[in-house]
């Protein structure tokens, strides 16, 4: 079947018309589209409609990601991963095989004494915010006082809080 | 010639998720969770157009992370990121087509009925019909109708319509996405454009919806 040369010629026009509405056709090209749509109403009612196609599609509906989505594909990315160190296990020698597991334990050790560090790191973070808290809540007050010996008049009436020296973190 | 003169270079400077993978590429975890928190939402978006399920689509915006991860250590960054990514999507995408389409053959084959069934636009009007507001309605019309009307593409038109709408992608990226030449990427979105208008206009002269994916794709001369 070949094609009649009108046809390419229709088929030549709608690639340049989109490529134009992309900003994709070359200058002179560019040029002669816009030529014809100055001067054809039909050219500017088929580009018109194009449009309008094409704007529809931003009435797709949103995409929504599943709250585990991320914690599902670390999941499966980890699977794969623990295979393919099985399967290179499996493929060394008895003896080195034995090495890498000791290496595997210590580096999963390692990796849980660095957890255990961190998170008590964090908890001690946690536990001086908390003790701080009531200091923290009437820090303006304390620096409108200004002086040590205004403060501590200030508490002497119960107009501040102190914090509790049995429970700081600071203590010696 | 020095690392910083070759014109990969380039894409270390301006892409900042070029930075991120060549972390992942040395093992970094927290990269790998920053790009995939960055990108899960676009790679979904395309693979929902591809895919004939939302959970399907799931299921290979997963396989295109895994792929993500598993091509680390040859990562080289010899485009932008979006596109090295695209690229893998079309792959993962193109590859759950044809296993898909293997798997129908069976089933048609073992078929008693030999029925094919129509899903999308005449189940959604009946599951719909008079529960629903006015106005609610129309927007979920449309949406059901746009989305029909992205049927009616064949896949390869489907990509790079999505690329070109939803990544803002050049024709040039496109091309290099779909590992095609440029020509290619004109001509499939210019008969990609031209079925969406076909599809689309009895809807939006007479409110006629489009009931099925056969697509014509011929375009009415506009005589000069």
């Amino acid at each position: 079947m070949t094609t009649s040369p009108a046809a390419n010629s229709d088929e030549s026009l709608l690639t340049d018309l989109v490529a134009y509405l992309d900003g994709e056709l070359e200058p002179q090209r560019a040029r002669r589209v816009e030529q014809l749509l100055f001067s054809d109403p039909k050219v500017q009612e088929e580009v018109r409609k194009l449009e309008q196609s094409w704007e529809l599609l931003d009435h797709l509906p949103q995409t929504v990601v599943s709250d585990n989505f991320a914690r599902t594909t670390v999941e499966l990315v980890l699977e794969d991963l623990s295979q393919q160190i099985q399967a290179r296990q499996r493929s060394l020698p008895r003896g080195r095989r034995r090495w890498g597991l000791l290496l595997a334990g210590l580096m999963a050790l390692g990796s849980f004494l660095t957890w255990v560090a961190v998170d008590s790191l964090w908890m001690n973070r946690e536990t001086q915010f908390l003790q701080q808290l009531p200091v923290l809540e009437q820090l303006e007050k304390y620096e409108e006082a200004g002086s040590v010996e205004f403060l501590q008049e200030m508490v002497r009436r119960g107009q501040v809080p102190v914090p509790d020296p049995a429970v700081s973190p600071h203590r010696p | 010639m020095a690392p910083a003169d070759r014109p990969l270079g380039r894409y270390e400077l301006r892409d900042p998720d070029v930075r991120l993978m060549l972390q992942v590429r040395d093992d970094d975890a927290a990269a790998f969770e920053e790009l995939m928190l960055r990108y899960q939402h676009r790679v979904l978006r395309v693979l929902e157009h591809l895919a004939p399920s939302p959970s399907e689509a799931e299921d290979l915006a997963q396989e295109v992370f895994l792929r993500v991860f598993r091509a680390r250590k040859s990562y080289t960054p010899d485009a932008k990121f979006s596109t090295w990514l695209f690229t893998i999507v079309h792959h993962v995408a193109s590859n759950a087509r044809r296993k898909r389409a293997n798997r129908q053959e069976v089933q048609l084959v073992s078929s008693p009925s030999g029925q094919v069934e129509l899903g999308g636009m005449d189940q959604w009007a009946q599951a719909t019909s008079g529960v629903m507001p006015s106005r609610v309605m129309a927007r979920l019309e449309m949406r059901e109708v746009v989305r029909a009307a992205l049927t009616h593409l064949n896949p390869r038109q489907r990509m790079a319509v999505l690329l070109n709408k939803f990544e803002g992608m050049s024709y040039a990226d496109i091309a290099q996405t779909m590992g095609t030449s440029v020509q290619a990427v004109k001509s499939l979105l210019a008969r990609a454009r031209l079925t969406l208008k076909e599809v689309l206009e009895p809807y939006l002269s007479q409110g006629r919806r489009p009931r099925d994916s056969s697509g014509t794709g011929r375009w009415t001369p506009v005589p000069s």
